[in-house]
């Protein structure tokens, strides 16, 4: 079974001098995320694995496949603990 | 061609008061929108209606995306439900009502205005908007008491130009790519011992709100209708430390500012528009957090100073 990571619908995301800011209209938060976090959530645009999310910050960045396991795991999920990404099982 | 706020009532107490209301706001829109107030029994909520947000007795609900807006004001004071692409917002308010005029006018009609002016692409911050001597436009955001309007009024004895010092509205700008700030006028108000500091005399006495008001003019400067803000300040105001200021990035000042533009979370169908034009607004200018001293009241040059 493979996790897709996908955008939630009432989430908003805008991008300023390579960081970004996430709204989330349902719960009416938001959230400063840095230049890896706005990497990850443009990827979003599109339901994504995690494997793919890694190959998009190594593509960007120069890390080792495993830090940006680590970093795109903990991400993912802090922005699933936050509503800000709906997950589906494949 | 610019509109103004129209407003539609039988009711002569509602006109005389909204109309003088909207008359000194002086706001101008590029589209008109129109305020029908009745006065009578309170209709019912849109059914499926989910709470979203409070301010002070003001209650903002809504069935979802796409559906109406309900503004309440509570106990029983007064309602309007706003669908989501008209430009007419029809409120109904209780006889009672008008004993309040200050809160009907500031806290009800005033949130009913926010949403009606999204509807035109105005979109509310609450802030101070002044502009320079060299044309400079500045923003002040930050929560009541952190010093907005008494550094507003300081900066009006230096020759600066004055919006507003409390309520403002972003659209967008001139310049393609901008955003500008359409000031809603009104007195500016002041606690009086920041009036007593600033040496300012006389004002109304704006008892509901324990201030003393001035309209700009009466502070010896004259009134701006648009600026656009070249720099954004996020003061907080400090009996023991002197002025100071600190530089911001720009995703530090917007997430600053998000608290006092906070309707950008509701209503999917605006909040685009909404946060597209308040990342313009930092983008566009150099952000900073300030601390304002009491220093203010003998230099307050100094501010301009530190922000050049």
């Amino acid at each position: 079974m493979n996790t897709t990571y996908s955008r939630h619908p009432e989430l908003r995301l805008t991008a300023v001098d390579g960081e970004g800011v996430v709204l989330h209209l349902g719960s009416l938060t938001y959230f400063t995320v840095n230049e890896t976090g706005l990497t990850i959530l443009d990827a979003l645009l599109k339901p994504r694995t995690l494997g793919e999310l890694v190959t998009a910050v190594t593509d960007e960045y120069d890390v080792s496949d495993a830090e940006a396991t680590t970093t795109v795991r903990d991400f993912i999920g802090r922005c699933v603990e936050s509503k800000l990404l709906i997950t589906e099982d494949r | 061609m610019s509109h103004e706020i129209t407003l539609r009532t039988a009711h002569p107490a509602v006109e005389q008061l909204v109309s003088e209301w909207l008359h000194v706001s002086r706001i101008a829109l590029p589209r008109p929108v129109t305020l029908d107030i009745d006065v009578g029994p309170l209709p019912p909520l849109p059914s499926g209606s989910k709470f979203n947000f409070r301010q002070g007795n003001v209650a903002v609900s809504s069935a979802g995306p796409g559906m109406p807006l309900a503004i309440e004001w509570g106990p029983g004071m007064g309602r309007c439900v706003l669908d989501t692409s008209s430009t007419t917002a029809k409120v109904i308010m209780e006889e009672r009502a008008l004993e309040r005029p200050n809160e009907m006018l500031r806290l009800f009609l005033m949130l009913v205005c926010t949403f009606l002016l999204r509807r035109v692409g105005f979109h509310h911050i609450h802030g101070a908007v002044l502009l320079s001597p060299q044309n400079k436009g500045l923003l002040l955001v930050g929560v009541s008491g952190s010093g907005k309007s008494t550094t507003t009024a300081l900066l009006a004895r230096r020759g600066w130009q004055v919006g507003t010092d409390d309520i403002a509205f972003m659209c967008a700008g001139e310049q393609p790519g901008t955003t500008d700030i359409v000031p809603w006028r009104e007195r500016l108000a002041l606690h009086a011992d920041s009036a007593s500091a600033i040496g300012h005399h006389g004002g109304a006495d704006l008892e509901a709100r324990q201030k003393i008001g001035w309209f700009v003019e009466d502070l010896g400067t004259t009134w701006v209708q648009r600026v656009r803000p070249e720099l954004i300040v996020l003061p907080t105001a400090s009996a023991d430390a002197p002025t100071s200021v600190r530089p911001l990035r720009a995703q530090q000042s917007l997430a600053r500012i998000m608290p006092s533009s906070p309707w950008v979370s509701l209503e999917a169908e605006y909040a685009d528009e909404h946060l597209d034009l308040l990342t313009r607004l930092v983008k566009q200018s150099r952000s900073f957090e300030a601390t304002v001293g009491r220093d203010l009241f003998d230099r307050p040059d100094i501010l301009p100073e530190l922000l050049a």
